[in-house]
């Protein structure tokens, strides 16, 4: 029962996702579905972190030492989620068709499910923020399994290419997981940034990373740039069949639709990046440590709606392990959840300051020398003169 | 700055795009396999040019943290 129970708990996000899709898909005002569960996850992850104390175990080991984690389900149900992304894709597709061609407020039945055909301008605008906060929630899945090779590889860029962002696969484990806490690896926000600077940022710098990595490849192997070996170009042309049927179903409004659903799950994708490191620092060419991650080991709605990815400094040690088998490392930890903290970073001034004490005791507790002294010039360089470690850059 | 410049040509790239495309009316054919299949190529194709832009105008310094 225990190693059931303990499996159970990765299908929330699955779950949730299923929902939202079913919301888009019943049509009417089922289509805010998804936006309500964003909503209440953000209220229950924050309430659940605000009770103190509630510590979040790994999943753990029998006697024997075997993981309670089940592979072949755990695995299974990665894999399934990328046909459910087409069908949440194709279902805000639909409804695109149905605005843009005007068709009839109608309802048909199948069984106990109802489906209202015809859509509003606000339930479209609903579905389609719907759909791209549980198509953005799903790159975590496309995260674990870029951290495999073979075809669950390709099956990451194909989930990913569906919000336009393919390269994410091969900078994540090419350029984050070497170069992190330090200025080589866009992803890692230094203090001072608002999300929405980092948005760009990241977002740019690691299909830059890829860019660049190409270029060298090819121009070794003596093939030209403009290449269908070339994966920077392959990934976007992965996108392809994303804006083909986005613009067959709505033409300018469908690109529009697609457009805005892309840059919201790219917002979320880079959201997880800035959590994850947000002004942590590492002197260049020292070894990637436990402490250039925050965990949040102690919110339960997190590590379960985002399969354990909050376990961030054992999974920067050990980058393919299985999430299931990540443990409690000694990471710092806010104590709060993702999506409490995702509340929080869309008001820089209120994120600043809560994270600036988080940051001000890793700066004296568990910086090296090397750490402190760039951490005092990125304090002094992001405004923060009131940090006890601050001095002006040469 | 050159961070805002990039986004800037990025912009006028995109609208001078968009506007072309306009003008040839393919809104008009979105619902024709062929029509949709050579616009949507057209937008990916801009989507790279917009990406390499950045690239090729804010260059390194957008990166750098100056510490």
């Amino acid at each position: 029962m225990h190693k059931l129970l303990v499996n159970l708990r990765y299908f929330l996000t699955p779950a949730l996702i299923f929902l939202a899709l079913l919301g888009i898909v019943a049509g009417g005002n089922w289509v805010w579905t998804g936006i309500g569960l964003f909503i209440a996850s953000i209220i229950l992850d924050a309430a659940s972190s605000a009770m103190k104390g509630i510590h979040c175990a790994p999943p753990g080991r029998d006697d024997d030492g075997e993981t309670y984690g089940i592979p072949g389900l755990l695995k299974a149900m990665m894999w399934v989620q990328y046909p459910v992304f087409v069908c949440l894709q194709g279902a805000l597709i639909w409804r695109v068709y149905e605005y843009a061609n005007g068709v009839p407020f109608s309802v048909s039945t199948y069984g106990w499910f109802e489906i209202q055909h015809g859509v509003t301008g606000l339930q479209l605008c609903a579905a389609t923020v719907s759909a791209a906060i549980y198509l953005g929630l799903g790159i975590m899945f496309g995260h674990e399994l870029a951290h495999t090779k073979g075809p669950t590889f390709v099956l990451a860029r194909w989930m990913m290419a569906l919000s336009g962002i393919a390269h994410f696969c091969y900078a994540h484990v090419y350029n984050h997981h070497l170069e992190l806490g330090c200025e080589d690896d866009p992803a890692t926000s230094p203090r001072g940034r608002s999300i929405y600077k980092h948005y760009l940022l990241s977002h740019f710098g690691q299909s830059r990373f890829l860019f660049l990595m190409e270029k060298q490849r090819l121009q070794k192997l003596g093939i030209p740039f403009i290449s269908w070996q070339n994966r920077w170009i392959r990934g976007y042309a992965m996108s392809l069949p994303s804006i083909f049927f986005f613009w067959l179903a709505g033409g300018w409004l469908g690109l529009g639709v697609m457009v805005v659903s892309w840059v919201i799950s790219a917002f979320e994708l880079e959201v997880l990046n800035y959590l994850e490191h947000y002004g942590l620092i590492r002197e260049k060419g020292q070894p990637i440590d436990y402490h250039h991650s925050w965990d949040v080991a102690e919110s339960p709605f997190t590590q379960w709606g985002f399969i354990e990815i909050g376990r961030q400094a054992d999974h920067h040690d050990r980058g393919e392990t299985h999430f299931w088998e990540l443990e409690d490392c000694d990471a710092p930890d806010t104590h709060y959840g993702y999506y409490a903290m995702f509340a929080m970073i869309l008001v820089p001034p209120v994120w600043e300051a809560f994270i600036k004490p988080h940051l001000a005791d890793w700066d004296e507790n568990r910086a090296s020398e090397g750490e402190q002294k760039i951490a005092a010039k990125m304090n002094y360089k992001a405004g923060w003169h009131d940090m006890a470690l601050c001095q002006k850059p040469d | 700055m050159k961070t805002k410049l990039a986004l800037l040509v990025i912009a006028l790239f995109t609208g001078a795009v968009g506007y072309g495309l306009y003008l040839l009316d393919i809104g008009s054919h979105h619902q024709e396999i062929l029509w949709a299949l050579g616009s949507s190529v057209a937008f990916l194709i801009t989507l790279l040019v917009d990406v390499w832009l950045f690239f090729a105008i804010a260059g390194e310094e957008a990166y750098q943290w100056n510490a």
